[in-house]
């Protein structure tokens, strides 16, 4: 028997003053896979991840994630938090923290762990990470690449068994992108669920089990890897590679 | 909004309520056991008591109604003198601490660091206690031009009196100051000067001065300011000339560099420079501030108390309250005036705001 | 108009000249400004230090047209302790000491435990101030506060007064901030109240209104009722200061802090608030300095602090005149200990900026 989908969501919906944002929206995710979600900006894709961990919520449509109803759970954040983990576009990693207490604070607040248990904890996920000589450091003295690295190991630190990424490169100097792209591919093998709304068409070449093509908060595609680059699975999915691709966004992987 | 959350303020409301209820069941309680009435009725009685100094006729047969009137007046009066000359003091001592001129950055930024760190108070009873009271007395006053005159019994002024036979300067003051409007308007601002100067002029020749003169033991004529008026001016126009101060630098600090750099490479002196280029940007970052400090001016007015001004909350709060005895009425009356004075702060600092404003694109 | 570029200054002599002889009127400033400034210093060290009087038993003693300090050496106890028994004084000194506690507590400590060490020793100076104060503890003879006044007295209020208002600011701060209008409004309502009122009618109006207010019978002595009145006056200028501290925290905080399963007041606690109060510092120690300026008002309600009680010495027949001597010795004292906060304040301000 096939264990459930570790991502269900069932005729998503949602508008805002106005304006449709997401229409009707239905995907599932097996557990352990690494799902890419693309789409021009505007196309429903950050406010699609977001519901997923509850920290938007919609007009219609249910949304299960590890096995949890978000919508009975939004208002719980701490049951949403031990089994969903999110990294954000600006990192948004804690300034009056140095790096090793912003990756143990969560486990010792939330998880009640002593703070040697979290620390000694912590100091792995950084090593996982490859920045494990940076423990002491404050976050303003980190380069983009590390910071968005450590807000990573932070959100690992909880033990998620499902892990969401808000355009984690964008706001990084093209020579960073590469060294977050490792960490998250290491991830991508390891177990753990991904969902990642991205504009790099090589990490999604590489690691997806599936791409989703949203425009408009409607999903115009959704399939593996090599039918999505194929083109020819939608109109859409060939306007958007072709976008894409001339605008250069592609990095070698 | 989340549901319950009209619950919540509905709870929230209730014991709000609750707690108003209780405090003013107190009121009414205490109020009946020692035999208090209550009513605004008290106004129109009369006082019984003299006021020191009034801007309006007064006299102890006027009502209470008319104290409180006379109180105000006085606080307007003491707050709106001391408004003027803190905001010329400021702002001259604002600009010293940028200047080149290095004594004079000394001076402005010790002028400044002693003021901003001494009470208000301190002030008040050193002006009026030390200072006022050290000045010559009436017959040897010190004074200006022979029509202004300086003693421990206040500062007389030459007071000015309607004459009806030279009301037409003051009509001719009117046009020249219409004029100067419309020379403004039309963008001649050499001669918009010209003609506010005219202005200024004919109508200080349209009314009679009646110029102080000394008779006996005291002024005879002009106007009167009571010492105590004048410490408390003094004291809370150095005191808010130090806030000021900081608040002018601040803004002109907040002034981009890009700004003073391309002034000075266009070949702008100092003087166009600060007038046409620094000014009108670091209005922006003045106003705000400001208005709050004119704010705690008008508040700090009430300060009169200690050396014995008649102004509004010596007069209301203290005399007419010991002698009605009508706690929340009087206490009403006098929150009520004060929060509208706020509000009217409130609204002319907006309206301020809204004209020194730079629109961006 | 041609006028020639701008030269740079070409040495240390050419800045001196520019700085104080740059033009005509700027020589006249500097030769004016120095000609007073001499004049202002001679008058002063002559009439405060060379021809002063330090010890005498009543003005007449006093030589003339110098400062008659002695006025202030004979009635210091008084100045600094009010009306405490002479044997007890140690009392009040302590409390005029103690405020310097936390901030020795807080450069003592290492970086990590700095900030929790200070806020609590802060939080409980003002109950021990208390304590030592009014006794009535074994060890401590109980003293009246009708017998409280001096300096010791204005330290005393102006501190219990500033940490009491700190919740009710972090309260009210919060409840502004609130979505829902009814709890905003009624905290926006609370704050402009206090802000739109001088300190002077809320005394009065305390001392009028608070007996009518509480349950028949109870009379509140005028200490209480000028805390309980600057507390609740201090309480609102404190909130718009953390306020503004809450709103400089980025909302991506509060949303990271979020996904990673905080509820919302862990997530202050833990994240926004250490963020914000870092922020507000500066601003908060210019409150208290305003506060510590605004506490001489109890004066009006006839508690005798410091320069009230200044103020009613100088009715001593024995030192009738000018009380010159008496305000410089004050002015002295308050500028002292409000500079010293303020330099304390700019320079957290510019550790803050580095």
């Amino acid at each position: 028997m096939t264990p459930p989908p570790a991502i269900e969501v069932r005729g998503l919906s949602k508008s805002y003053a106005g304006r449709t944002v997401l229409h009707d929206i239905s995907m599932t995710a097996a557990a352990g896979s690494c799902t890419v979600l693309c789409g021009a900006s505007g196309s429903g894709k950050s406010t699609l991840l977001r519901c997923l961990n509850g920290l938007e919520h919609w007009d219609a449509g249910t949304v299960r994630v590890a096995g949890l109803d978000i919508a009975a759970l939004r208002t719980r954040p701490q049951r949403i938090g031990r089994a969903i983990g999110m990294v954000f576009q600006d990192f948004a990693l804690f300034p009056h923290l140095s790096v090793l207490d912003n990756v143990a604070l969560a486990p010792r607040r939330l998880l009640r762990i002593g703070r040697d248990e979290a620390e000694a904890a912590a100091l792995g996920w950084l090593r996982r990470v490859g920045l494990g000589e940076l423990t002491s450091r404050m976050p303003r003295a980190l380069s983009g690449g590390q910071q968005q690295r450590v807000a990573i190991a932070r959100a690992l630190a909880m033990n998620p068994s499902v892990l969401l990424f808000d355009e984690p490169t964008s706001a990084l100097d093209p020579e960073m992108v590469g060294e977050v792209l490792a960490v998250m591919r290491d991830l991508a093998g390891s177990g753990i669920t991904i969902v990642t709304a991205t504009h790099e068409m090589g990490f999604a070449r590489a690691c997806a089990d599936q791409v989703v093509l949203l425009a408009a908060g409607r999903v115009c595609a959704c399939c593996g890897p090599e039918a999505f680059f194929d083109g020819r699975e939608a109109p859409e999915v060939a306007m958007f590679l072709s976008r894409v691709l001339r605008s250069g966004r592609q990095t070698a992987s | 909004m989340p549901r319950g959350a009209i619950a919540v303020q509905l709870l929230v409301l209730a014991v709000a309520a609750l707690a108003a209820g209780l405090l003013l069941r107190n009121v009414a309680a205490n109020l009946q056991a020692r035999g208090m009435a209550s009513g605004f009725d008290f106004l129109g009685r009369e006082a019984g008591f003299a006021i020191g100094f009034a801007l309006i006729p007064y006299d102890e047969a006027s009502s209470y109604g008319r104290a409180l009137l006379v109180g105000l007046l006085n606080t307007l009066l003491a707050a709106g003198l001391a408004l003027v000359l803190a905001t010329a003091l400021g702002l001259l001592v604002g600009i010293g601490r940028l200047a080149t001129h290095l004594p004079s950055r000394v001076a402005a930024a010790g002028f400044v660091g002693l003021l901003r760190n001494v009470p208000l108070l301190l002030l008040v009873l050193f002006w009026h206690g030390a200072v006022v009271q050290a000045l010559p007395g009436v017959r040897q006053a010190l004074s200006l031009f022979g029509v202004v005159f300086l003693s421990n019994r206040g500062l007389v002024l030459p007071a000015p009196v309607p004459d009806p036979g030279r009301a037409w300067l003051a009509g001719a003051a009117l046009i020249a100051l219409l004029a100067g409007i419309a020379a403004r308007r039309l963008g001649r601002r050499r001669s918009s000067w010209l003609a506010f100067a005219a202005a200024a002029i004919l109508l200080l020749a349209a009314p009679a001065w009646d110029v102080p003169s000394l008779s006996g033991f005291n002024f005879r004529g002009g106007i009167t300011l009571v010492p105590e008026l004048v410490s408390l001016v003094a004291a809370l126009s150095l005191y808010n000339a130090a806030f000021i101060a900081e608040i002018v630098r601040g803004g002109i600090n907040a002034v981009p560099r890009g700004q003073i750099e391309a002034a000075t490479s266009m070949g702008l002196p100092p003087g166009l420079r600060m007038r046409l280029v620094v000014l009108p940007q670091a209005m922006r970052a003045i106003v705000p501030p400001l208005a709050n400090q004119y704010s705690h001016l008008i508040k700090a007015s009430s300060l009169a108390t200690v050396i014995g001004y008649p102004d509004l909350v010596n007069v209301f709060l203290g005399t007419t309250l010991n002698q009605t005895g009508r706690a929340i009425e009087v206490v009403a009356i006098t929150m009520a005036i004060f929060l509208l004075l706020s509000a009217a702060m409130a609204g002319a600092t907006a309206a301020w705001n809204m004209h020194v404003a730079i629109p961006e694109r | 108009m041609n006028r020639p570029p701008p030269r740079p200054a070409a040495n240390a002599l050419a800045t001196w000249r520019v700085a104080f002889f740059a033009g005509p009127v700027s020589t006249v400033l500097t030769l004016a400004l120095l000609a007073l400034a001499g004049w202002a210093a001679w008058r002063l060290l002559d009439w405060g230090v060379l021809s002063a009087t330090w010890s005498a038993p009543d003005r007449q003693a006093c030589a003339p047209g110098g400062a008659c300090w002695a006025f202030v050496a004979a009635r210091l106890p008084q100045f600094l302790f009010g009306f405490y028994p002479p044997d007890l004084h140690w009392r009040p000194a302590l409390v005029v000491g103690l405020p310097v506690l936390p901030a020795i507590i807080g450069a003592a400590l290492p970086r990590r435990h700095r900030a929790l060490a200070s806020g609590a020793a802060i939080l409980l100076t003002p109950p021990v101030m208390l304590l030592v104060m009014a006794g009535g503890v074994p060890g401590l003879a109980p003293v009246p506060t009708e017998r409280w006044g001096g300096l010791s007295l204005t330290i005393l209020i102006a501190t219990t007064a500033f940490v009491a208002s700190l919740p009710l600011a972090l309260g009210l701060a919060y409840a502004r901030r609130a979505s829902l209008p009814v709890v905003s409004g009624l905290a926006a309502g609370f704050i402009e109240l206090w802000r739109g009122l001088p300190l002077v009618t809320i005394l009065f109006m305390a001392v009028i209104l608070l007996p009518l207010f509480l349950p028949a019978g109870t009379r509140p002595d005028r200490f209480t009722t000028a805390v309980v009145a600057l507390t609740l006056y201090n309480s609102a200028y404190l909130a718009e200061v953390l306020r503004g501290g809450l709103q400089s925290v980025a909302r991506s905080q509060s949303i990271a802090a979020r996904a990673l399963g905080f509820g919302f007041w862990r997530a202050q606690a833990d994240i926004v608030l250490p963020q914000a109060l870092r922020v507000a510092l500066p601003a908060l120690v210019n409150v208290a300095v305003a506060l510590l300026k605004d506490t001489s008002y109890v004066m009006v309600v006839g508690l005798f602090d410091f320069i009230g009680i200044v103020a009613a010495a100088l009715s001593d027949p024995r030192w009738m005149g000018p009380p010159t001597e008496a305000y410089l010795f004050i002015g002295a004292v308050y500028w002292t200990a409000c500079f010293s906060l303020s330099q304390w304040a700019a320079g957290i301000e510019r550790r803050l900026a580095a």
